[in-house]
């Protein structure tokens, strides 16, 4: 049991890292380190989530549950809106993200969830 | 990897201007399937460990890893200690053995581990926390040529942090190490000194 404040504030260490980084580099606003790093946490998180369950029917199942169970258990509620134009596009519309609302500067988690799509494909 | 890095990194731009033409799916489940408590505590876990792995990649040094960790720990230490007082009311400590209680409740707090305090120091001024588990090393195991790195050091510079905000300077470091092979993690803590009248650093 991870305290919710304690993840908050490693994100924030995270973000603030990856960015001084970028900026050493001087590649700024580079994020692609922030989006590996969720990358490679919602590849794994989803892989032991969902070994016990029944494969996915299909993209559109995946993406229910992305923005059902997955996300609620995340963010406390389930994502406000889910669209797509049937041919593999998905727009995921949250009002009130849960990273977002304390400051304005978690942008990691939106990547992840389009990532761990594809890891369940 | 980079294959689908880059199909991630479309997804959104597409999704943007098609985003007039896309159709709402209906979402009929509420609630979740799945364990909550459990898929966060992963979550940071998991998360953690991508950080550490990250930052094995940027520095040549594992010592140099260490010492970022810790950093990171510091600044997340002086913004934890608020939310302990909060959550705890508790007040100042009278000696050090209350700190170590206090220590003790913020990991039951926060990390959901009880680590039992053991091996004080004649003086009163050094004990350790033994934990029989970690959950950040939950799902870890290191590889031959890290095993100088110290993994859960953030742990160091949280202690750190959170007593320097209530004017102690104490250094702590871990003397057993679950996953180099030791029965239990261990971790030392010193008690220096009193901070009097504090100044923030950078403003003297």
């Amino acid at each position: 049991m991870a305290d919710e404040v304690l993840f908050e504030f490693l994100h924030s260490e995270l973000v603030s890292y990856v960015l001084t980084n970028s900026e050493k580099d001087k590649t700024h606003g580079d994020l692609s380190t922030l989006e590996y790093i969720g990358f490679s946490t919602g590849y794994r998180i989803i892989e032991r989530l969902t070994k016990e369950w029944p494969r996915f029917k299909d993209e559109l199942d995946t993406m229910k549950f992305i923005c059902t169970d997955f996300w609620s258990s995340i963010n406390k509620k389930q994502i406000d809106n889910l669209r797509t134009n049937h041919q593999g596009v998905y727009v995921l519309q949250d009002n009130a993200f849960r990273f977002l609302t304390r400051l304005s500067a978690g942008r990691q988690y939106l990547e992840m969830a389009p990532k761990v799509v594809i890891d369940n494909c | 990897m980079s294959g689908s890095n880059l199909a991630l990194k479309l997804v959104p731009r597409i999704g943007e201007q098609n985003a007039k033409h896309t159709i709402d799916v209906k979402m009929s489940r509420q609630g979740t399937r799945l364990d909550s408590k459990k898929v966060n505590s992963e979550l940071f876990t998991l998360t953690y460990g991508a950080l550490v792995s990250q930052l094995l990649k940027d520095y040549e040094n594992v010592d140099d890893v260490n010492k970022q960790l810790e950093r990171m720990g510091y600044n997340i230490g002086i913004r934890l200690i608020e939310d302990f007082l909060a959550r705890t009311s508790s007040g100042r400590c009278y000696d050090f053995r209350d700190t170590a209680d206090k220590i003790q409740m913020g990991f039951r707090l926060f990390l959901g581990v009880t680590p039992s305090i053991t091996n004080w120091s004649p003086a009163g001024d050094e004990f350790s926390l033994q934990f029989e588990t970690n959950p950040l090393t939950e799902f870890v195991e290191l590889p031959d040529h890290c095993l100088n790195l110290k993994y859960a050091n953030v742990l160091t510079g949280v202690i750190r942090g959170a007593c320097e905000m209530v004017q102690m300077d104490v250094t702590s470091w871990f003397v057993q190490d679950q996953l180099k092979g030791d029965n239990v993690t261990e971790l030392r803590i010193k008690f220096i000194k009193r901070l009097e009248d504090a100044i923030p650093a950078g403003e003297d």
